[in-house]
Order: C-alpha cells, then structure tokens, then sequence
C-alpha cells in the first residue's frame, strides 16, 4: 500500500476519507462520506471555513502524489497517508485481516494474531467512497473466511455499490470445510466472485508441509467442493517453490483428473519477502533449470483442458512456448524492472519483478533478450 | 471506318449521312444502358461507418439537460404556500426562470440490472462453470467504470432529500467562490437567492435565484436525480 507524506488539516481524524480536487468537491459532495480536498495553500481557509458553514466531513491535504479520486486514510500524527485505493491503478485490492490460520513456507505477507476486525469496517468504508467501479478487485488477507458473516457485508457492499465488479478473494478455502462458515458466506451471494486458492501438492504431506498446517490439504479439497457446490468460480493458484516444483507434473494431474472444475490455475514465481526470506534454501529456485517440469505440467494441463496462466514470471525465465500463459501480474506500486530489463525487446509484455527481489533474489538470472534469440 | 469520327461526316453523302445518323443514334440508344450497367458495375464507395466507442467519446452535451434538473424553479422558503409539498413548484412560479419548461418529473434511473449471471442456490443437478480463462492477472488497463459519485446511495433518496442535497453543493460550490459566507443547510434562503444572482451576473446568466440549469451547468454541479 501506499504511503504519502502530506499536509494535513488539524482535527482530521484516522478514517477513510476520498480525496477530490477542490473543484469538484462541490458536485462530489455528500452528507454519509468523508473528504479530503486536494488544496493550494491559498485555498485552505475555504476548506476551514466549511466547517463553520455546519459542513464536518470536509478536511484540505496538501500533496503532491495524491489524486482526485484516491480512497485514503490518513495518519494525522506523522502527516502520512495511506492510500488504499486508487482509480488509476491495474490491480486494486483491499486488506480484509492479517490473522491467518496457515503458516506458509514462502508466506509473502506473515499474518499476526492481533484482532484486527477494524479492517472489516475501514474496507466497508472504502466501498462506499470509492467513486468509480473497477473491473476487478481483490480482498487479500491473511485469510478473509476468518472474518466469516463480516466477509459477507463486504461481498454484499460490493454488490450494492459496485455492481459490475468482479470481486477476486484470495483464500485457502479451508474455512468452507466447515458448513457453518459456508451458511454464512455462499447462499444467495449475489456479487461476481472469483475465488483464488492456493494447491500446493496432489497429496496431503506436501500440501501440508507448505503451509505448515496439518489437515490443510483436506480442508481446501472439502473447500473447493463446497464452492463448487455454490456454483463459485475458482482459480487455483501454485507458487512455484521447490518442495512443489518436485511434485508439480503430479499436482497438475491431480487437478485435471480430481478438480477439472476449476476455471483456470495460476502457476506463480515466489514473492521474496516475509516468511520466503527466512526459508530460502525452500523458496529460492532459478526457474530456467525447472523449464522442462513447467513444459511438463502446462502440456498435463493443456490436456486435461485445464486453462493455466504463469505470474509473477519475468519472460527470460520461461521457455518461449510457455510465454503465451505468462501475465503482467505485480501490482503497480509494487512492479520495478532491473537494470538488465532496460534493453530487452520484450519487456512491455513482461510481468518484471517485485520491488523488493534486490534484497531477495529473481525468479531466475535476469537476461535482456534480443529479437534475434526469440526468432531461434 | 463508316463510323468515323463526327467532323468526317460532312464530307458523306445523304447516304452516309443517314448512316452516320443511324450509329449516332444507336449510339445514343446504347448509352443508357451502358450508363445503368457501368454504375451497377462500380462497387459503392468503401465507406464503413466505424462504430462510435463510447467510452472513448467525448461527452459533447452539457452536465445537466432541462429534464436532469427537477429543482430549476426552486425558490426560497419564504415564497412558499405550502412546505410539504415540492409539486407545487411545477405550476410555474410566476415569471421565474423562463428556460425552465416541462413540469415532467423525472424517475431515477434504476439501479444497474445485474450484469453478472447470478449464481443459484446450489440445486441438485449438475450446471457447468464456464472454463474460459479469466483476466485474474489483468494484461490490459484498469481503465475504470465510472458510475459517478455515489450514483447507488442517490437512488434511495426521497425528493425532499434530493433538493437538499442539491441545495447544499450549491452552497458548499458558491461559498467556495467566496459568495455566500451563510450556513450550508440544505434550505433556499434568501441569502443563497442572493448568492445565486451574484453568481449569475458573475457568468452573464439569467439572474433568476434559482438553480436553473445553465446555472448549474456553469458551477459543474450535476443535477440530483
């Protein structure tokens, strides 16, 4: 997510606010909403002085990198703000809860145990203010079936307020094990969902010991056929690390011959930060030497007829034939390209790298590639 | 040779003078015909109209059209006869604004019919997801829907609230401009009268005190509807 440093008017609380140029705040205006006006400095008494005209939900910012239409929330005390949502963006994607009840090898985003159910609230909140629909949103976690009926309002409210959305949530599933939890999320769902689970292994040790959770593969396995009982259109999504890497022309087999439901698998590299740091000699694979293991789980796929797509892989990892499945999939804030990207003849179609692979490593050695390689 | 060019005729006698008016005319017989023939023949001019994208298009038509704007002739409360009821502005009141035309009232558009397919309740039988793969990973923009500002929350509202609301960014808008410094209540004082005839004469428009369309259109409001 996010952060910006900005001038802020005093009094302006730790909430979701949409920021809106001060022409269009007028028009945009609203009585439920929060705003933030994007000011001058000679134009800060007119915001002020809305208050005295009995108008409270109007604060000015002063910021150069923010833009009309942003969905922040503002730290008041470090003049800092956080941008949650931004119109402008490919990828938009709410937090619903950083609990989790895995504890993945490579997890990107280590969950804590705190209670943090505020989240439900400020994501509500961020749906209402958000002006404009996106095509696709996501609500990541931590895993947000933990949030259970409170996953279901924010489902509801996308419904309501963002009718041509399709919502992506990102879950291991293995809540839906439970029909209690499947009672209060899945009947008479109205919103477009896509329901992106992770599948690690086409049996229970290897699932297990990547999210580190005993009983974990038969819970998403119960999961993914409750969805599939609801009609929920489902996205499997596998991080290429190595403990799966040995195992993934199997896992693939297992998905076309057992889950041919799904509507498409999603091979990813792995993101190097949070847990993938610390169990690195697990995570860090150069994925040019697993070529022929990719071509061999896409063509398991291609005949189970099994739509697949490769993320979060540069192209100069990837066998040539395998390019066609490979998608720009890093969110903006956080998509860079290395030095040696400058030159290669494919970078506009190439996913590029996390912002954070210098700390830790590319999915594979990074090489500019020339016109000439790519007609061999 | 006998169907030589014209200025050799002269020199034929009646008999190739016939002959050549003969052929002229046979000539002349022939051209209509050949004439439909050779313009049916010509393919019609390759001219596809390329359909208008819409998304792209840029809007041409003002923010707000007469029938957008249900609140034209709404005066301040000091005028009224009756405050329950709005309907009453629609008889005309008095020699007001003189754009302001039809009394038609306009229904909120309904909210968006679900475009989605609906999932059903799950049912026994077997139903098929659809396989096609996703954008998960999207290669193209994030271009944008825009649904306008909080369009979902204005459909609920009932008329009186519609005005208010209206009222207020008109208030919120002028004092902005530094020309009306009263509270912003959501209510037609006088005072807002007044800032809406500054507002007018600042723009050259109809000083009427009311929010008529062009005024809105001129302060970038869009109607509540």
């Amino acid at each position: 997510m996010r952060k910006l440093q900005v001038k802020i008017q005093p009094g302006c609380e730790a909430k979701v606010y949409r920021a809106v140029s001060f022409d269009r705040f007028p028009a945009e205006w609203l009585p439920h909403l929060r705003f933030l006006v994007l000011t001058e400095t000679v134009e800060r008494v007119a915001i002020e002085e809305m208050t005295n005209a009995g108008v409270s939900n109007v604060f000015w910012v002063e910021s150069e990198s923010l833009l009309s239409g942003d969905i922040v929330v503002p730290d008041p005390w470090r003049e800092e703000i956080s941008v949650l949502l931004r119109e402008s963006d490919t990828h938009h994607t709410l937090l619903m809860t950083n609990r989790c009840n895995s504890y993945c090898l490579m997890c990107s985003q280590p969950p804590t145990k705190a209670d943090d159910s505020w989240l439900v609230d400020e994501a509500l909140e961020a749906i209402s203010h958000l002006r404009c629909s996106p095509p696709v949103i996501g609500l990541s976690g931590g895993e947000p079936l933990l949030l259970g009926s409170g996953l279901r309002r924010i489902l509801d409210a996308l419904r309501e307020h963002h009718p041509t959305t399709t919502v992506e949530v990102l879950t291991n599933g293995r809540l839906f094990a439970d029909a209690g939890v499947v009672t209060k999320v899945l009947p008479g769902l109205r919103a477009r969902v896509r329901w992106l689970v992770p599948l690690y292994g086409h049996a229970d040790f290897v699932h297990d010991f990547v999210v580190q959770t005993c009983g974990a593969f038969d819970e998403t396995l119960a999961g993914l056929l409750a969805l599939r009982e609801y009609h929920q259109e489902v996205q499997l999504r596998t991080v290429l690390v190595e403990p799966v890497l040995q195992i993934l022309p199997e896992l693939t087999d297992f998905i076309g011959r057992n889950l041919p439901f799904v509507s498409e698998v999603a091979l990813m590299g792995c993101e190097p930060i949070g847990f993938a740091l610390a169990n690195r000699q697990l995570c860090e694979v150069n994925l040019r030497d697993w070529a022929s293991t990719l071509d061999q789980a896409a063509r398991s796929l291609q005949r189970h007829d099994v739509p697949y797509l490769f993320m979060n892989a540069p192209l100069c990892s990837l066998p040539q034939q395998l390019w066609p499945q490979a998608h720009r999939s890093i969110s903006d804030w956080k998509n860079v390209y290395a030095e040696e990207c400058r030159n290669c003849a494919v970078k506009a179609d190439c996913s590029g790298l996390f912002a954070w692979h210098e700390k830790g490593w590319s999915p594979a050695p990074l090489k500019a590639l020339q016109v000439m390689e790519m007609m061999e | 040779m006998e169907s030589g060019a014209p200025q050799s005729a002269a020199g034929y006698g009646d008999d190739g003078m016939s002959k050549f008016i003969r052929n002229i005319s046979l000539f002349v017989a022939g051209l209509p015909l050949l004439t439909t023939k050779s313009l049916a023949a010509v393919p019609a001019a390759p001219q596809q109209i390329e359909p208008i994208d819409l998304s792209e298009a840029v809007p041409l038509r003002p923010l707000n059209r007469e029938m957008d704007n249900l609140f034209a002739g709404h005066r301040s409360h000091s005028s009224h006869r009756s405050h329950s009821s709005h309907s009453s502005h629609y008889s005309g009141s008095g020699g007001s604004s003189s754009s302001y035309r039809a009394p038609a009232y306009v229904a909120p558009s309904p909210t968006p019919a679900p475009a989605a397919p609906l999932y059903s309740a799950p049912s026994a039988g077997s139903s098929t997801l659809s396989a096609a793969p996703s954008s998960g990973a999207t290669k193209g923009q994030g271009a944008l829907n825009a649904t306008g500002a909080g369009q979902h929350s204005k459909d609920d509202l009932t008329r009186a609230e519609k005005l208010k609301l209206q009222i207020m960014r008109v208030q919120i808008k002028l004092r902005s401009l530094g020309l009306y410094d009263g509270v912003v209540n959501g209510t037609m004082n006088d005072q807002t009268g007044q800032a809406l005839r500054y507002f007018q004469n600042l723009k050259g428009l109809q000083e009427t005190g009311t929010m008529t369309t062009p005024t809105l259109n001129a302060m970038g409001i869009p109607a509540v509807s």
